[in-house]
């Protein structure tokens, strides 16, 4: 194998990053002004870059070495040593690697490589039962529940300071899944603790989308879990509980909280959607809950009105607005709700947007809003005057010039 | 920049394409070919292939490929990435494998990853190596099939992650090593399909957001499987052409900020869609050229912000597809410059 050190003349003992400039020019730094940068700061980040890259160099060429002494082990090729040397030496050389690639993956997560290192040494130990190991054998120490914790610790702490490091949020939860295989009770504790990582992680950045991804993959972990433990439904009492519709409720009222904080929190937005349709879809199709189906599409018109009154401009809002009224939960409705009840809040929307249309004239969105539900009423043959549709498009067109060719294709499509 | 000509908005004026500096971006782009230290930046280290991919594109659409000093140095990279992926452990499926999988790794010292090896055979192809490319291209099947998994879905590596990136990564390295009949193409479709939202976006797994990084591997795998037709391209081209802000740029979802890289994923998405014309074209290179760094060279994320490699390449991508004069045309699904595609007997209208 190539050596770093032999590609594009890099030497590591010469890497020295004299100016400025090559420093920066390379590193896919996301909003990172230059002038805020004061030379002294560069140069001092500058050393302990070439300080952090050789110590991320050593963490791989010591787990190299390592798996090529584990693989050895597996298969019984002996070196020149004796095997208990060697099993010896291996337990020295596993600890070496694990402590040098947890230094260098606090400071970059995104070091691929070094996680699935981590992940072939625990997973060597998952099948290291306590009646299997070998007395004196240090290796059981890694089949331990505080290895595990530990392990999820440092994926913890690599977030807290990287939160979009895919590898750190795919190591998570690489081992949320394989807990499974450790222990029950843990993995069935850690999937129910999750929540609180994401929300510590949204609190810093709403719109995280790795940390909504995250949260969408535990969800399913969740799921996976409860239908499993409803075979057995003694084994962690009171657990199932948490993943029923009362889950569906704790999703509401998450996706509540941070749009209530942010109507422009589109990630919040969508959960609802989401929940929505499979609340809805729980319910079932039967007319018995005709009644709950159009209560939950008045009350949630009522609130998102109240989101674009206070500011029309808000793109998330009508996103979530246009789902309300074309989306899954209207799909669903249509064939549960009475045509006059839905007719009945379709009209009273139009209303609504029609007094913000006179107040606010320029809102853009509310425009788009209206031409698309008076040409959806007018296909349902209600009564409207549909010759508005192509006065609101070419309007739009003036008012919105940069999408001004999606408007002309739109009136074209009339 | 009103007008009511809708022909205007399909390419740049002569004014905002005289503001490329590309003799200032080759440069930049040669110095991290030629300063020892510039590829040993450190968060890039990881994923140099990527790099070297973002690169070696920029420079062939600047049209100065010819100026790497050290092709052999680059193929000798490329070669120190190969990895044999057979090894216990690491075959997840229980597939009969004809050939040894190979994939490729993100630097001379990291695993193989399906990212890595799309970079790698995308950059073989920018350096016309197409031999190389056949030479391999059953092996690397191989690698490309052992990762997908029985929903359709791909995973990265051999450690599980899913993301619809993946399903792009996988349908774009078999399309160019020609070996698409290598994995199971619908199931492929109905995964990326089931990560639809309703706004017509596509999000990294089922019920997630959808993000314009996302919705191009999504309508680009679609396009590759010529399964296009079965999304509501009206929703999608609504949903992408709101990414274009009042400063001329593009954010990856509603009411975010906007980044220099969407020039690529929303323009390019747009292209597939054949609706590059629902965005102003002059207000985005405008917004594209503000982002240069007139000292050094190269494209930040955004104007006044330090310049990188990474939003260098999709800078200059984006400056492409609005027919910047001075640019190679890069092919909007391939992600690659047309002239290679047609090198390759692609067509180009795939």
């Amino acid at each position: 194998m190539l050596s770093r050190s032999s590609v594009l003349s890099i030497q590591h003992k010469t890497f020295i990053p004299c100016s400025i400039r090559h420093l920066v020019l390379c590193r896919a730094m996301h909003g990172v002004q230059r002038n805020t940068l004061q030379a002294a700061q560069l140069d001092e980040s500058g050393d302990r870059i070439v300080r952090l890259a050789a110590a991320a160099h050593a963490a791989l060429e010591c787990a190299r070495t390592c798996l090529l002494s584990i693989d050895g082990d597996d298969k019984d090729i002996d070196g020149d040593d004796g095997a208990l040397t060697n099993a010896s030496s291996r337990t020295s050389r596993i600890e070496t690697a694990m402590k040098a690639s947890r230094a260098a993956l606090e400071v970059n997560p995104d070091e691929y490589t070094l996680w699935n290192f981590r992940k072939r040494v625990l997973e060597r130990g998952i099948g290291d039962t306590p009646g299997k190991r070998e007395p004196g054998n240090k290796t059981q120490e890694m089949n331990s529940l505080d290895v595990w914790q530990d392990e999820l610790r440092l994926t913890k702490v690599a977030l807290q300071t990287h939160a979009k490091a895919y590898p750190a949020w795919q190591h998570r939860l690489w081992l949320l899944q394989q807990s499974k295989r450790v222990d029950a009770e843990m993995h069935t504790l850690w999937i129910k603790q999750e929540r609180v990582l994401c929300e510590m992680l949204l609190a810093k950045d709403e719109r995280n989308f790795h940390a909504w991804a995250h949260r969408a993959n535990v969800k399913r972990l969740a799921l996976q879990m409860k239908s499993e433990l409803s075979s057995e439904p003694a084994a962690i009492p009171g657990c199932a509980d948490e993943h029923g519709p009362d889950m569906i409720e704790q999703e509401l009222e998450f996706s509540k909280q941070h749009i209530l904080a942010n109507f422009a929190n589109y990630s919040a937005w969508h959960l609802r959607s989401v929940t929505l349709t499979k609340k809805v879809a729980l319910l079932g199709g039967g007319a018995e809950h005709a009644e709950a189906v159009a209560d939950i599409v008045e009350k949630e018109l009522d609130w998102v009105r109240n989101a674009y009154y206070t500011d029309p401009d808000v793109e998330s809002t009508w996103i979530y607005h246009r789902w309300l009224l074309e989306g899954e939960l209207m799909e669903r409705s249509s064939s549960v709700i009475s045509s006059a009840r839905r007719h009945g809040f379709l009209r009273a929307e139009l209303t609504a947007l029609n007094e913000l249309v006179e107040m606010e004239p320029n809102a853009k969105w509310a425009l788009l809003a209206k031409a698309r539900l008076i040409r959806f009423l007018a296909s349902e043959g209600q009564d409207t005057d549909s010759q508005q549709v192509q006065i609101i498009l070419a309007r739009l067109r003036e008012l919105d010039p940069f999408r001004h060719g999606f408007y002309a294709d739109l009136l074209s499509m009339q | 920049m009103m007008t009511s000509d809708n022909k205007s908005h399909r390419s740049m004026d002569e004014s905002v394409c005289a503001q490329l500096l590309a003799e200032l971006h080759v440069e930049s782009l040669l110095r991290l070919e030629a300063s020892s230290e510039s590829y040993l930046q450190f968060l890039l280290e990881h994923k140099k292939m990527s790099a070297m991919y973002w690169a070696l594109t920029s420079l062939a659409l600047l049209r100065s490929l010819h100026t790497l000093a050290d092709r052999g140095a680059v193929l000798a990279f490329i070669k120190g990435c190969e990895r044999e992926t057979t090894s216990a452990g690491e075959d997840k499926t229980n597939r009969s494998q004809i050939a040894p999988a190979l994939g490729y790794a993100g630097n001379v010292d990291q695993d193989a990853h399906l990212l890595y090896t799309l970079s790698a055979v995308q950059c073989l192809a920018v350096l016309g190596e197409f031999v190389l490319i056949e030479a391999q291209a059953d092996r690397i099947a191989a690698y490309v099939r052992s990762l997908q998994n029985a929903d359709g879905s791909f995973c990265g590596d051999a450690y599980g992650e899913v993301d619809t990136r993946f399903s792009y990564a996988a349908l774009l390295t078999l399309q160019l090593i020609r070996r698409t009949d290598a994995v199971d193409v619908e199931a492929a479709v109905n995964y990326v399909l089931s990560c639809r939202n309703f706004d017509g976006g596509f999000g990294c797994i089922p019920f997630a957001e959808s993000h314009a990084g996302q919705v191009f591997c999504c309508v680009g795998a679609l396009k590759l499987a010529g399964a296009l037709d079965r999304v509501d391209q009206t929703t999608l081209g609504w949903w992408l052409c709101q990414r274009q802000l009042p400063n001329g740029g593009l954010n990856g979802r509603p009411d975010k900020k906007e980044d220099v890289c969407y020039s690529w994923w929303v323009l390019s998405s747009l292209s597939m869609l054949d609706k590059q014309h629902w965005i102003d074209a002059n207000a985005l290179g405008a917004f594209i050229m503000r982002a240069q760094d007139d000292e050094y060279g190269g494209i930040a994320d955004r104007p006044g912000d330090r310049a990188d490699v990474f939003h260098t390449f999709f800078g200059l991508a984006g400056l492409s597809l609005l027919g910047h004069p001075s640019l190679e045309h890069i092919h909007p699904m391939y992600a690659l410059p047309c002239s290679v595609i047609r090198q390759l007997n692609f067509s180009e209208s795939a």
